[in-house]
């Protein structure tokens, strides 16, 4: 009974937070996981254009994350009815 | 602890890297605040333009990792012909990125003042610049030291990535002393002691503002219910 209005309550700070994770786990790259800085890593070490290749990445970082963040929205839009149904959104 | 070949010579060297971290962060910090301020109040403008070009910014800079930042910051740099050594451009990375998260932690401080006290200093005729200085931000610095000192915590961390651009910071000077002596957990380990040791009291000191500025209780009484 409890958990659900709990979730509900800190949903909107959970999506922030998830999308901070995203955004962290670029830094993986360091310990060499080929993730999308990685790539980027060795995509300027092969064409010495390291200010294009980081551009890129940077569009796609950005990209993902308000993707996700639209995402998380509208399933939580899907997910937590209650506050809407009794009325008290704001 | 002195088996293999750690000295005292490397321990010196990791605390001068200590000592690089400290001031990268105060010039994040500094820097990253002023502007956080200015963010934070173009943030809140009555000019729509403002205010939208100031979210995109914030949206930029928070949908990006601080690593693609400091990547932009030091080959983009460099590209316009400037020639900059590590410091700077992790400076700059480090402004970027803390005025955006301050200027909206700082926003949210300001937007949390009581909707009455905005009412109230209408209500006496203040200009908009006087009702900011003698009313809401007054009580906007109250609300916002504890999460600001939180967020110390969180850039002394993060001036860590400025290792990777050839800025000698702690993480820097212990891949230095690792690729001497080669003992990677043992020089991590105090690496993260180090850090630790930064940033345990800073959390304690965030906390005691918190309890003692009470700001989380208070805001909780109907009366004082901002919308």
């Amino acid at each position: 009974m409890v958990i659900r209005p709990a979730m509900e309550k800190v949903y909107p700070a959970l999506t922030s937070q998830f999308v901070l994770l995203m955004l962290a786990s670029s830094i993986t790259s360091q310990i060499s996981v080929e993730e999308l800085t990685a790539v980027a890593a060795r995509v300027q070490s092969e064409t010495f254009r390291p200010f294009e290749a980081y551009i890129v990445v940077a569009v796609a970082y950005l990209a993902l994350s308000l993707l996700m963040r639209a995402g998380l929205w509208l399933f939580g839009q899907m997910v937590f009815t209650r506050q809407r149904k009794l009325g008290s959104t704001k | 602890m002195i088996d293999g070949g750690l000295n005292a010579y490397h321990l010196q060297y990791l605390l001068w890297g200590a000592l690089w971290t400290i001031g990268l962060s105060l010039i994040a910090f500094i820097g990253g605040g002023l502007a956080g301020g200015v963010i934070a109040l173009c943030r809140i403008s009555p000019i729509k333009a403002v205010r939208w070009a100031t979210i995109a910014w914030i949206q930029l800079i928070q949908g990006t990792p601080l690593l693609v930042v400091l990547f932009l910051c030091y080959f983009g740099l460099s590209i316009m012909g400037l020639e900059l050594p590590g410091i700077v451009a992790a400076s700059i990375a480090m402004v970027v990125y803390v005025s955006a998260y301050l200027g909206e932690i700082w926003r949210g401080c300001i937007e949390s003042v009581p909707r009455t006290q905005w009412e109230a200093a209408e209500c006496l005729a203040l200009s908009r610049t006087q009702r900011m200085r003698l009313v809401v931000l007054p009580q906007a610095v109250r609300i916002g030291t504890p999460p600001t000192v939180g967020f110390m915590v969180q850039i002394v961390k993060n001036t860590s990535l400025a290792s990777i651009i050839g800025f000698i910071e702690l993480v820097r000077a212990g891949q230095l002393i690792n690729n001497s002596i080669f003992q990677p957990f043992l020089v991590y380990l105090l690496i993260a002691i180090l850090y630790f040791a930064i940033c345990f009291p800073l959390s304690l000191w965030s906390r005691k503002l918190e309890q003692r500025l009470q700001f989380g209780s208070r805001a909780a009484t109907p009366s004082a219910n901002a919308t």
